[in-house]
């Protein structure tokens, strides 16, 4: 199961960090990015195969392609901003993680715009 | 009634795939401003077929993608001018550098002072006088002892003002006018900026 080759990364990275810990402490932080990575693209292909089936799901429902597509996108932009942000945090670097947090709302934002703008002018439409 | 089954069939889909992609948000900070953006999308959804019935149908889909090429549009509008701005400044570097070799030309091999170094200042701001020279500040090097012309020995000047040294650019420099006055006049010439916008120093010969 991809369960157990999971969990056993990521106690073994756990158990090394904190044997090293004491010795030479910036190895532990290369672990722990090392570690988040690999279970991050174990995760990736499975996630990569739900979000085509979800890709697929959209296409039957009988509205536009550009609404989920949008959502989707923005399901992307948030999982990726989500992990860089935890890499750089892990290293102990907080403000480039906020920083990149703060990346990842203007680009969901600026997804956002095109179905705001769409909804104001059907409601300004619908007002007599 | 057929229109009325399909918009709730088209409504319940949408929140169904909603609630998926739901469970595949991660939790973080962005997650209310996707929710945002989902109740955007439902209520979208939801109003379009009243839309539809009050007036005639919008293409939506076709409006969305006007918006998004719109904003990208002003995105690459942005890029340009940047881009604009880079490539300006390159080309006034460029535009120094070609004058300097130009005016190194000029001193060096027509009128043979070997130079040490040349600086040049030009108008960068956009206008009429776009690309003019303001001023040109010319180090020459001193000239072998056999060119002495006269057979004058040599002569030490070493101005000093207030007890300390106040040549330029370093206490090793001398003015002289003669060779000055020649370079101030050709390139005053050539380039038809004035005389006293042309500075020209002559540094000793470092040992």
């Amino acid at each position: 199961m991809n369960i157990f080759q999971i969990v056993a990364i990521g106690v073994m990275a756990a158990i090394l960090a904190i044997l090293l810990k004491n010795h030479k402490p910036e190895f532990g932080i290369y672990i722990s990015i090392v570690a988040g990575l690999i279970i991050f693209l174990l995760v990736l292909s499975q996630l990569q195969s739900v979000i085509e089936i979800l890709n697929q799901l959209a296409g039957r429902i009988d509205i536009e392609d550009v609404y989920l597509s949008i959502v989707l996108k923005i399901v992307a932009i948030a999982y990726i901003a989500e992990f860089g942000a935890q890499v750089c945090r892990d290293a102990g670097e907080g403000v480039i993680a906020s920083k990149i947090e703060f990346a990842g709302k203007v680009l969901i934002m600026v997804m956002a715009v095109p179905i705001l703008v769409s909804l104001m002018d059907l409601i300004i439409n619908m007002v007599p | 009634m057929d229109f009325i089954r399909q918009w709730i069939v088209t409504i319940l889909s949408v929140i169904i795939f909603i609630t998926f992609v739901e469970i595949l948000l991660p939790n973080s900070n962005n997650r209310k401003y996707i929710n945002v953006v989902v109740g955007l999308l439902i209520m979208l959804v939801i109003l379009k077929p009243v839309m539809g019935v009050i007036n005639q149908q919008i293409p939506f889909g076709e409006e969305i993608l006007q918006n998004t090429n719109q904003m990208e549009m002003m995105t690459v509008k942005n890029h340009y001018n940047h881009v604009d701005l880079a490539n300006k400044e390159n080309i006034i570097n460029l535009y120094k550098q070609q004058l300097k070799e130009q005016m190194l030309d000029r001193i060096e091999n027509k009128m043979g002072y070997p130079v040490d170094d040349l600086r040049i200042n030009i108008v960068e701001e956009e206008g009429e006088t776009f690309g003019m020279i303001n001023s040109v500040e010319v180090y020459l090097l001193e000239e072998k002892e056999a060119e002495n012309p006269k057979g004058v020995s040599d002569i030490s000047v070493n101005v000093v003002i207030d007890g300390k040294k106040n040549n330029k650019p370093d206490d090793d420099s001398i003015l002289l006018n003669n060779e000055g006055d020649e370079i101030k006049k050709d390139l005053s010439d050539f380039y038809s900026i004035s005389q006293d916008s042309i500075i020209v120093t002559l540094l000793k010969n470092k040992k």
